[in-house]
């Protein structure tokens, strides 16, 4: 007999190292990037690429700030809490939008004018213009696929963790 | 032995009859009173670095206990039973008449009761076996995390409907 409460501890604890590896990958991204764009002493380099890895760099700070308040909320859960307030706050961690989810917005704007940034230049035949609109043909489906990836995920594997911690809160309401 | 199991077997010694009577409420049998003791134990030892004191020992142990019965899922769930026996030291708190008590100790009466229990929804169980350990109303809304207001006008509603339930049978 498989319980509510195992099947929560399996999926944090899962989440729990995932973010943990993310911390790590996004300070190596954060030294690897800083040092191949930024600090560079290459005079190849032109300022469009300096500002595109800044741009990067950006990205994988606002990302590790994400991943290490994501780290410290599912070290912190407790599971012997007085059972609604437990509840309430497995509805809270397991629901669609999170304010973290708002927070990637940030990164994902500046990844993209990282791109944008580093891309036109590849682009000469074209005016400006389409060189942006080039790159935004590219970025935006590739970014809405992964988002319709991230809510089926959600849909198959979080959903029903919620929906049955609604259902317990549901009972206990008078 | 470390620190940590020297706490955990004192937590469990101290506070054996307690963890088992619950999971016993729990369990409609053997198998299921393993499983569901074994789980109990095994988040007690996951979750001791977290009792910070600010509740009693005994309400950190029911939390656990209820929660963890509460969230077997699936056909468990429905299936979850509140076992009552004679013994229980706190039958009579369920009925708070003394007629009905003396009638309780009638077997088929017994059988009424259990069946009454049976019939409530989970969460009504979960709160009718805190009553069965002799808690508070205090203790057990920190438990389930409901007002006390709260508690005590639900469970007042279970009682209310066992008696009426059965006087209706008698």
């Amino acid at each position: 007999m498989e319980t509510l409460i195992q099947k929560l501890k399996t999926e944090d604890e899962k989440y729990l190292r995932i973010s943990r590896n993310f911390k790590v990958l996004f300070w190596i991204m954060i030294i690897f990037y800083s040092g191949f764009f930024i600090f560079n002493p290459d005079k190849q380099l032109s300022i469009l690429d300096r500002l595109g890895g800044a741009c990067y760099v950006l990205t994988f700070t606002v990302f590790l700030l994400i991943y290490r308040s994501y780290y410290k909320e599912l070290k912190s859960v407790d599971y012997n809490l007085p059972t609604t307030e437990m509840l309430k706050n497995v509805i809270k961690r397991y629901r669609l939008f999170q304010p973290r989810t708002a927070a990637s917005i940030i990164p994902i704007i500046l990844l993209d004018g990282g791109l944008t940034l580093n891309f036109i230049d590849h682009f000469t035949d074209f005016e400006m213009i389409y060189r942006i609109l080039i790159v935004q043909a590219f970025y935006i489906p590739v970014m809405a696929i992964a988002f319709l990836i991230g809510v089926r995920f959600w849909y198959k594997k979080h959903k029903p963790l919620r929906d049955k911690a609604s259902e317990l809160l549901k009972d206990f309401e008078p | 032995m470390s620190a940590k199991e020297q706490q955990f077997k004192k937590i469990i010694g101290e506070n054996n009859d307690r963890i088992r009577r619950v999971c016993h409420y729990y369990a409609p049998n053997d198998e299921e009173f393993k499983d569901i003791y074994q789980e109990v134990l095994i988040n007690i030892w996951k979750s001791m670095h977290r009792f910070r004191g600010e509740s009693a020992m005994s309400t950190w142990l029911y939390r656990i206990a209820v929660n963890t019965s509460l969230s077997y899922t699936g056909k468990a769930y429905k299936r979850l039973k509140l076992q009552i026996n004679l013994l229980d030291p706190n039958l009579s708190t369920i009925l708070d008449d003394q007629a009905m008590e003396q009638k309780l100790k009638k077997e088929d009466m017994m059988e009424l009761l259990q069946i009454e229990l049976n019939q409530l929804s989970v969460i009504d169980k979960a709160l009718m076996s805190l009553v069965l350990e002799g808690l508070s109303m205090r203790e057990i809304s920190d438990i389930i995390g409901l007002t006390e207001p709260n508690v005590r006008v639900r469970i007042h509603r279970i009682k209310e409907s066992i008696k009426k339930n059965l006087k209706d049978s008698d």
